[in-house]
């Protein structure tokens, strides 16, 4: 690719004035979308190809302005400066900056305009969301504002896509303009505290100023339909019922509606399992078989029959994100949250951990904080995640009888977020000990979601889960099932068993015992045998420990090593030979164990990896996964033991 | 007075802010500085506020709202 035809774009604005919309009409199917989203992602590359020219779009994190508070602003900052300085020379593609701003709320957004002007770069104005704009009464001469902002303004109505080809053109055209040799920004100088606060008085007093020249702004108070909603949401009294009910709405939605899709998916994986195994003459025993059914569609299957219920759950959220919600629930959160040390913007990505604790983590970042930052990213695996849901479901029904499934699951939920604000309050007040950060938080008027723009967001994260399963979790699968199988049994067993056999009419049980030596003699038996006297005091033994070590890698798989610890082909939670195993195996007190420790202890290998990389170090990683893993063990310890004594579900 | 303790519905200036650094210079970049109108829309809910400034809504805590010193 000639690169004299190459533009960088950045595309920079306020959070919520429809910019990743836009990016998203811009780039199209051709984006590159960074490992783990987030709400905004922190490097999301796209490109467009416009008359010739090859135009690579990034998206930038939503900020005020460039002086930096949270880690999401410092990200959108840094950028902008490092591709300042790199396209002052001469052999790199010109830079263009395109500032996204709400045309309904001018004053706010053109004060990150006037830092962008300073910087002295090329730049050019969207004023989106122009609709909601003219309903509110707001007119614009765009001439004296362009004039004045020293830019070219393109009106624009975010959802449709009409002015694009005009911004396109108008991208080029700055690009190819000399190069000015501006100042670089404020930020880059050391100042004091009061330099701030003057020049942002100054630039607030020229942005009154060029609104007043060049704007009718209504006089009636924008949003009074957002505030009469408000009076609701957030009222001393309804506020907090309005907002469980929001939450009860979340949940049912996520998990009545996706019900059906999840009986299709199992029906599906069912006949695949049956087809595949019919490939093979009756009673053979085929590793490849094996592996295929027990390893792969167990393992894999196990994780895409919850993807219904994650989407539906990424759906809620988004769409509460979308109409305005989300910022009132964080403010209504607050109050609990500040208690145990965080913040109410901590609120949403432990919501999101009831899905999955990898884009939770990532939703992180707009926490300012870092210590509060690291607090909530610590206790979000606490938040039962998806991936835990396969695990109750086939445990519940096989050892409480059908009025208590809903209770039991209802309460391991609460014993989750229970021990989350546990554990946060005892961070927060020792090793994560900070002054906790003032609550300001702009709140967007009420608005009807679109379509586009949550579907975006809930496939974004939805895509996570299914990567997960196709990669980590199908070759830990794979890996689990070979380290079950092998070492097979020496011949001479093979042998011993065989002239067992001959002699009795009904051989099961000595295929039983042969199996169960089989398991013991393979690598994740003599793991789960080493294991068994830290398990033993959890009700443990140590074909659970063998299950356990897969479930280490990704929670899912715990279901279908069961399957294979008890020699079921294709076992899921429906599997009525494995649950009435278990249940003649194991008392209902141990099967609460196996739920309570696998919900407290050991987050998954994703989880483990995104904490890694969002917290900065290995450290960190390493020290949630110590510290949950023995948290769970004491309490499962615990409640084991006390059960025995007490007699409860022996 | 603080802007804690203004009512709802009222309208008040700026008059000083009496904060940290990293708090002023958020507030400023929000708007919030000496000389701008704000008007309280819902006072003290739970702990906390919101005010309309520059033409759209923030929620501040009983905090932030404390040390913002306003005049009729």
């Amino acid at each position: 690719m000639n690169e004299t035809h190459k533009i960088h774009v950045a595309l920079v604005g306020n959070p919520n004035t429809g910019k990743s919309t836009l990016f998203n009409l811009l780039t199209g199917a051709r984006q590159h979308v960074g490992n783990y989203p987030g709400v905004t992602v922190e490097k999301k590359e796209g490109f467009r190809t416009f008359e010739g020219w090859e135009l690579e779009i990034v998206d930038l994190p939503g900020t005020y302005s460039l002086n930096a508070y949270s880690e999401d602003e410092e990200v959108t900052r840094r950028y902008l400066l490092e591709h300042i300085r790199e396209s002052r020379s001469e052999t790199s593609p010109p830079f263009v900056v395109v500032d996204v701003l709400d045309a309904s709320n001018p004053q706010r957004n053109l004060y990150l305009a006037l830092q962008i002007r300073e910087l002295g770069i090329a730049y050019c104005l969207v004023f989106n969301m122009m609709d909601i704009a003219q309903a509110r009464g707001y007119t614009f001469d765009f001439e004296k504002l362009s004039q004045r902002m020293d830019a070219p303004i393109i009106p624009m109505v975010g959802t449709q896509g009409e002015n694009i080809p005009e911004l396109l053109r108008t991208v080029v055209e700055i690009s190819q303009q000399p190069r000015k040799k501006g100042q670089l920004s404020s930020g880059e100088s050391k100042k004091t505290d009061t330099d701030d606060v003057e020049q942002a008085t100054r630039r607030y007093d020229l942005v009154t100023e060029i609104c007043q020249e060049t704007m009718h702004t209504p006089v009636v108070q924008p949003g009074s339909f957002s505030d009469k909603l408000d009076h609701w949401f957030l009222n001393r009294y309804w506020g907090i019922p309005l907002f469980l009910l929001m939450m009860y709405l979340v949940f049912q939605l996520t998990f009545t509606l996706g019900a059906y899709p999840m009986e299709w998916i199992e029906a599906g994986f069912g006949m695949l399992g049956t087809w595949i195994n019919s490939l093979w003459p009756d009673g053979s025993e085929s590793l490849l078989r094996s592996l295929i059914v027990d390893g792969i569609i167990g393992g894999v299957g196990g994780v895409i029959i919850f993807l219904p219920n994650i989407l539906l759950l990424f759906l809620a959220i988004s769409l509460l994100e979308d109409s305005g919600y989300m910022a009132r629930a964080a403010f209504l959160m607050d109050h609990f949250m500040s208690k145990i040390g965080l913040h109410g913007k901590s609120f949403i990505p432990m919501l999101i951990g009831f899905g999955c604790s990898v884009p939770a983590i990532m939703a992180t970042r707009t926490l300012e904080n870092r210590r509060e930052r690291l607090a909530t990213m610590f206790i979000i695996p606490l938040m039962s995640c998806g991936a835990r849901l396969p695990i109750y479901a086939l445990l519940i029904p096989a050892f409480f009888p059908p009025a208590w499934n809903a209770p039991v699951l209802w309460m391991l939920y609460c014993i989750g977020i229970l021990l989350a604000v546990f554990l946060a309050k005892i961070l927060r007040t020792t090793i994560l000990k900070s002054e906790p950060i003032p609550f300001i938080m702009e709140l967007p008027p009420y608005h009807v979601p679109t379509v586009r723009t949550v579907g975006i967001r809930t496939l974004e994260r939805g895509w996570l889960y299914l990567k997960k399963a196709g990669t980590i979790i199908l070759g830990i699968s794979i890996l689990l099932w070979g380290l079950t199988t092998f070492p097979q049994l020496p011949k001479s067993e093979v042998e011993r068993f065989e002239t067992m056999r001959a002699n009795v009419e009904d051989t099961s049980e000595i295929d039983h015992l042969e199996e169960e030596e089989a398991l013991a003699n393979s690598c994740a038996g003599r793991i789960g045998k080493v294991m068994e006297p830290v398990l033993r005091p959890m009700g443990f033994d140590w074909k659970i420990g063998t299950a356990l070590v897969g479930a280490v890698a990704a929670k899912e798989v715990f279901v279908a090593q069961m399957g294979i610890v008890y020699k079921i082909g294709e076992a899921d939670e429906e599997s009525e030979s494995l649950r009435n195993i278990l249940q003649k195996t194991y008392t209902p007190l141990t099967g609460f164990c196996i739920m309570l420790f696998c919900l407290i202890s050991a987050p998954c290998m994703a989880t483990f990896a995104v904490m890694a990389r969002e917290s900065g170090s290995w450290k960190w990683a390493i020290g949630q996964w110590s510290a949950l893993t023995c948290l769970g063990w004491l309490i499962t310890t615990i409640v084991y033991q006390l059960g025995v004594m007490f007699q409860i579900g022996v | 007075m603080s802007l804690s303790k203004v009512d709802s519905g009222k309208k008040v200036s700026v008059v000083s802010m009496n904060a940290g650094t990293i708090l002023m210079e958020k507030l400023a970049s929000l708007g919030i500085l000496p000389g701008a109108e704000i008007e309280m829309i819902h006072n003290s809910l739970h702990g906390a506020f919101v005010i309309g400034c520059r033409g759209s809504r923030l929620v501040i805590g009983r905090g932030v709202a404390h040390i913002i010193h306003v005049k009729e």
